[in-house]
């Protein structure tokens, strides 16, 4: 593979550089890591672009030059030509748009991962209309095909089993394919979250939309991450905090299936300071079995309590059954560890997620764990697979709610749980 | 549309675009080609003074076929209001996406004398016409921006510009005969990218460049 070569020569230059240049840091060796597996991924649109998308959002994880050149990928995509965006609408939806629409702008306004935005009029009302770019879903098997071997070496996965995590991304991103099951999730998200104070949805329209179209309301707003930057008010952001907080928290517990995708660009704040969540293509069910372990570890006298939480690591896949005890051991501890830190919000009734202090600790955990020469020789295909999703949800909530400053009555959610 | 399934019936007056018809369900029907004007007109029953009032011969019916079939594309381009209104870049897309939507509606025909009548190279002698016609269609509508300076530069650079643009059809064309996608969506994907790398290239290569190359590469190698 193309790329891997290219990383594994990176290194080389880098320790060559490095006998030269001793104060040479491992940033700049980041830094070309970054630009090479970029490279390789910016032609390809769609789903190895989710993927980079996906990595970049773990903003403690990956080292900060990988991040900054992920983040560009969002914003590589060449437009569709308004003669494909009409035969696109001619062959979904039967009509040309300037026939389903008053008016209708030819060239996109924004671009989504694997589609990109019009705004339309109709009746008065401003609409957003999202098309899909073709082939997406075509492509996704043999981008992550590309992928595949990257991330393996990458985190070292062991055994033949490691082919579940792989399925799981496939499967997700095949469903994010599917813009009537988007409409569908979308519709019946919002239909269930509709008590939730300071949120909003957009109204969706099944009859101008299809597998490759989808027709909302245009929300007006400023992305969550413009806003959170300026805002100087505590209040509002603790308000808009509490229900983002409130609104996974209900979809974690109550719904069981959970909007996988907290991505600044997924939430918009309108004038009066409400929160607006949109795009529903990435939903992750949580299965009952899973969800019980995992919030089992949520709590402390479980964590505290070695033969518990050792039994809760066995259900969760992360310890497997063919360990030696030195990687018994070794991953009960590290993940003592990490759950102690990184469930504190659910310890309490309150958190305050503005302190810098607790996030400080999640990169500098994060730092420590990259830099163990150990760890990056054992196995790293443990844990259920349904660890991937639900993780980047977490991920992206705690950032989002660091970005706001927020200030969280934890168990605010509860009341909007029918009894 | 001209080229419907249903075959022309005795009492309908007989125009170009029955016989079109007929003669495109003949052969799909039978899965091969009708030998001589005789065969065809005997199978059709139609008289053969008739087929010579409108086609010279059965290669000259062929050729028409696809004129027609561009010919609907280009109404078609022309119904679309804002058309005229398109950059350059965008009517050679739209002229690409009506016409292969055309062919498409027409495939088996196509198909069937494209690839499965095994006649290879033999066949582009029957897309001849459509050449000109797909030519002198791109010299009117792609608009170059003339300075002084490029005057003489432009009148050469239309007819390559519009045999450029048939080499490019050509090879979209057999893209399309050999896509196996869903709806042909690999065929759209090969139209997008392709014109648009033409355009950049064009947008960022004046054209003068390319002449000194070619002066270049003719003066070092071919005298």
């Amino acid at each position: 593979m193309k790329t891997g070569l290219k990383v594994g020569g990176n290194y080389l230059a880098y320790y060559g550089e490095k006998m030269v240049n001793p104060s040479l840091t491992k940033d700049k060796l980041n830094e070309n890591n970054a630009e090479d597996i970029y490279d390789g991924l910016k032609n390809l649109k769609g789903s190895a672009l989710k993927v980079a998308q996906m990595l970049s959002m773990e903003k403690n994880i990956m080292p900060k030059a990988y991040v900054e050149k992920f983040s560009l990928a969002q914003f590589s995509v060449p437009p569709l030509s308004a003669p494909l965006v009409r035969k696109t609408f001619k062959r979904y939806l039967g009509h040309y748009p300037e026939a389903i629409y008053d008016s209708f702008t030819p060239d996109s306004v924004n671009a989504a991962s694997i589609g990109q935005v019009h705004k339309a009029t109709k009746n008065g009302k401003q609409l957003a209309v999202k098309i899909q770019y073709p082939g997406v879903a075509d492509s996704i098997s043999s981008d992550l095909a590309i992928v595949k071997p990257f991330a393996i070496k990458m985190f070292n996965l062991q055994g033949k089993d490691s082919d579940k995590y792989f399925k799981e991304v496939e499967h997700k991103l095949l469903e994010e394919t599917d813009y009537k099951l988007e409409l569908k999730q979308g519709i019946a998200i919002a239909k269930a979250c509709e008590k939730i104070k300071n949120l909003r949805f957009p109204v969706y329209y099944p009859e101008w939309s299809s597998e490759k179209i989808i027709t909302m309301d245009w929300m007006e707003g400023e992305h969550l991450s413009e806003f959170a930057a300026r805002n100087n008010d505590p209040e509002t952001g603790d308000r808009i905090g509490q229900a983002l907080w409130d609104f996974y928290m209900f979809q974690m517990h109550h719904l069981k299936q959970v909007h996988a995708d907290p991505h600044p660009g997924n939430f918009l704040i309108d004038k009066e300071t409400n929160l607006i969540a949109i795009d529903f293509g990435c939903i992750k069910h949580v299965p009952e079995e899973f969800y019980v372990p995992y919030f089992e570890l949520a709590r402390p006298e479980v964590i505290d309590d070695p033969k518990l939480f050792r039994e809760k690591l066995f259900e969760l896949e992360i310890l497997r059954t063919d360990d030696t005890p030195k990687e018994i051991e070794y991953f009960s501890g590290l993940f003592h560890q990490l759950l102690s830190l990184f469930t504190q919000p659910f310890h309490g009734d309150y958190f305050d997620f503005s302190d810098e202090v607790f996030f400080e600790n999640i990169a500098r955990m994060g730092e420590e764990f990259s830099k163990d020469t150990q760890l990056r020789k054992m196995n790293g295909n443990r844990g259920s697979q349904h660890f991937l999703y639900i993780n980047r949800t977490f991920f992206g909530l705690y950032n989002l709610l660091h970005d706001l400053k927020a200030r969280i009555n934890t168990r605010n959610f509860e009341q909007y749980i029918p009894q | 549309m001209a080229m419907t399934k249903r075959a022309a019936g005795k009492k309908e007056t007989i125009t170009e675009e029955t016989i079109i018809s007929t003669y495109m369900n003949q052969v799909l029907e039978k899965h091969q080609e009708p030998a001589s004007v005789f065969h065809f007109c005997k199978e059709s029953k139609m008289e053969e003074t008739l087929f010579y009032s409108f086609f010279p011969s059965l290669d000259g019916l062929k050729e028409a076929i696809w004129i027609k079939l561009f010919e609907n594309a280009v109404s078609g381009l022309k119904n679309e209001e804002a058309f005229e209104t398109y950059s350059n870049r965008n009517k050679l897309l739209s002229l690409y996406f009506t016409f292969f939507e055309i062919l498409t509606l027409n495939r088996s025909y196509v198909y069937f004398v494209l690839k499965e009548n095994k006649q290879g190279l033999q066949n582009l002698k029957q897309l001849r016409k459509l050449r000109n016609r797909f030519k002198k269609f791109i010299q009117e509508e792609i608009q170059t921006t003339v300075t002084d300076k490029h005057e003489k530069i432009d009148k050469i650079a239309k007819p390559v510009l519009s045999e450029a643009a048939w080499v490019q059809f050509l090879f979209i064309l057999k893209f399309w005969v050999e896509d196996t996608s869903i709806g042909f969506e690999k065929t759209d994907i090969m139209i997008e990218k392709s014109v648009k790398a033409t355009f950049d290239i064009l947008d960022t290569t004046p054209l003068e460049s390319l002449f000194d190359l070619g002066k270049f590469v003719w003066k070092e190698r071919f005298n």
